[in-house]
């Protein structure tokens, strides 16, 4: 990927991709993160909702752990196939827990990557779910510590804004907010465009993974902040 | 049926000096456990006379309170003082009353079930098969009281390690909380007025796994579990000034006092809001050094759970 001149701002799914870099659908964070030219910013406001991704994910997931242990565990186990009736349990609590799509996609693919745990667990090893629960917990405190690191003191991917004050916000939210659904949104483009200005950068582009919400709306993003240029890798 | 509830206290007393011969001491803990367990007996009729609500140590009665009181300064019980943070009771004269004979005999079953020497064992016993949400013993019994025994803060001092002349040392002993903490998770409550509850009580535990992942890989001293049990119980007040306040928590007979509860919740949470900021900014600050000289590392949970968030 050839490097911007402009610095960059990265949204939270970004910063969540590189959390994931091993995975193939990283694959175009990766490619993007392989240029090590770029500079990168973000603000506290992404970081704060890359942690509440991480503790929301990991809330799944206990849930999930809890009701397997206590309901669906006695009913799974009886039957023949134990991944069919695995992942019939998953979708039991998808939808008595009423989990939206993205949270189903997780607690699936959760299901299928620690399927032998969770088969383990059945088979009546009862320190099979103990020892999840403690791996996951490892696992998610592990993607936490790499948060830091992305952020950490311009020695990270990423150097840390914290937004101030800024006279032309209001403006901007009102405008964003007829264009952008999601409130968080309109809050981190904003901050976007107030690194730009109190930095004096000129110009910013705008880094997300997500398609829907911003990257088919950048037309009408830039003609909010003309300053903002919007980069969608998805 | 009806039995006043100091008679019931005072009986209590009785049965138990006939059953285990010498003059017994009851800890107020124990009169509030065993009188909620016979308000649960719904057969009994008691749950108008004898209201309770859940609140930090448990079930709660203000009737239980005051009739202990009452007893007290009738001449009936004495108070002594077994140590500064205990209070405990002994029967002073032995009753001429009797109660009704549903209510001795479900009395005298549940002393003999449960000894007031062993609290602990009947306060299991009432948070694992009455709480009204299974976060009560999940959390309170299964993770916080045992961090706090852990580092030192309660019951039994464990905190003497041997870091001071050996440096950090893997610490396997949390293995478990990591897991109990996990199981608290799962555990929260699913009303709407505690979805704010919830998301703080998330970063609270995310915060506190990574620190207790680091204490467990030698990286960090076990003395920094005094900040997970900090934060850890005011996160626990915070949750029983909320459940007081929702209907599952309480009897009818405290209805009345669900605005002033609501608003306790409210200002609790508010302060919890700025309390868990700064645990995790804490945490943080301890754990980047410790994360620039680990690396990034990948693990396949996070790329199973996170790839949605990338579409």
């Amino acid at each position: 990927m050839e490097s911007a001149a402009v610095p960059d701002f990265l949204d939270t799914g970004v910063v969540i991709g590189h959390l994931v870099m091993q995975d193939v659908h990283a694959r175009a964070v990766r490619q993007y993160f392989a240029d090590k030219v770029i500079r990168r910013h973000s603000s506290e406001r992404v970081l704060a909702e890359a942690k509440q991704v991480l503790d929301r994910s990991r809330g799944v997931i206990s849930g999930f752990l809890n009701e397997f242990e206590s309901r669906a565990g006695s009913r799974v186990r009886r039957s023949p196939d134990y991944a069919r009736a695995i992942q019939a349990a998953a979708m039991d609590y998808i939808r008595s827990d009423n989990l939206d799509d993205r949270q189903r996609a997780q607690l699936l693919g959760f299901v299928r990557t620690r399927m032998e745990e969770l088969r383990n667990a059945l088979l009546g090893q009862a320190e099979a779910l103990e020892q999840l629960r403690i791996q996951v917990m490892m696992d998610f405190s592990a993607a936490g510590n790499n948060l830091l690191l992305f952020f950490d003191a311009g020695k990270g991917l990423a150097a840390l804004y914290r937004p101030g004050p800024f006279a032309g916000r209001d403006a901007w939210r009102a405008r964003l907010r007829a264009i952008v659904p999601n409130p968080n949104d309109v809050e981190v483009l904003m901050d976007a465009g107030q690194l730009v200005a109190e930095a004096r950068f000129g110009a910013i582009r705008f880094v997300t993974t997500d398609r829907k919400d911003i990257g088919d709306r950048s037309g009408a993003i830039r003609g909010v902040i003309p300053v903002l240029a919007v980069l969608c890798l998805n | 049926m009806n039995a006043k509830p100091e008679e019931i206290i005072v009986r209590i007393l009785d049965i138990n000096r006939k059953i285990r011969g010498h003059p017994q001491d009851v800890t107020r803990t124990y009169f509030h456990k065993i009188l909620y367990l016979l308000h649960c007996n719904k057969k009994l009729g008691l749950q108008a006379s004898l209201p309770f609500y859940w609140y930090k140590y448990g079930p709660f009665s203000d009737v239980v309170d005051s009739a202990i009181r009452s007893a007290v300064d009738g001449g009936k019980i004495e108070e002594i003082r077994p140590s500064s943070d205990l209070e405990a009771y002994r029967l002073k004269t032995i009753p001429r009353n009797t109660i009704p004979a549903p209510i001795d005999g479900s009395l005298l079953s549940l002393l003999r079930k449960w000894n007031p020497y062993r609290t602990p064992d009947l306060i299991r016993h009432v948070y694992k098969e009455c709480a009204p949400w299974p976060f009560y013993p999940a959390y309170k019994l299964d993770f916080l009281d045992r961090i706090g025994d852990l580092a030192g803060e309660t019951g039994e001092d464990r905190f003497s390690t041997l870091e001071p002349f050996t440096g950090l040392l893997p610490d396997s002993r949390l293995k478990p909380h990591l897991a109990s903490l996990m199981r608290a998770e799962g555990a929260r409550p699913k009303e709407p007025q505690m979805e704010h509850f919830n998301s703080l009580f998330l970063g609270f535990s995310g915060a506190s796994a990574r620190l207790m992942t680091a204490v467990l890989a030698g990286k960090l001293s076990v003395s920094e579990m005094r900040d997970v049990y900090r934060t850890g119980t005011d996160v626990w007040d915070t949750f029983t000034s909320g459940a007081r306040s929702l209907p599952r928590g309480r009897d009818r007979e405290y209805d009345k006092c669900s605005g002033p509860w609501n608003e306790d919740f409210q200002n609790r949470l508010s302060h919890l809001e700025d309390e868990i900021g700064h645990y995790i900014d804490h945490t943080d600050e301890i754990l980047t050094p410790l994360a620039e000289r680990a690396g990034y590392s990948s693990t396949t949970t996070m790329a199973a759970v996170l790839a949605p968030y990338m579409k």
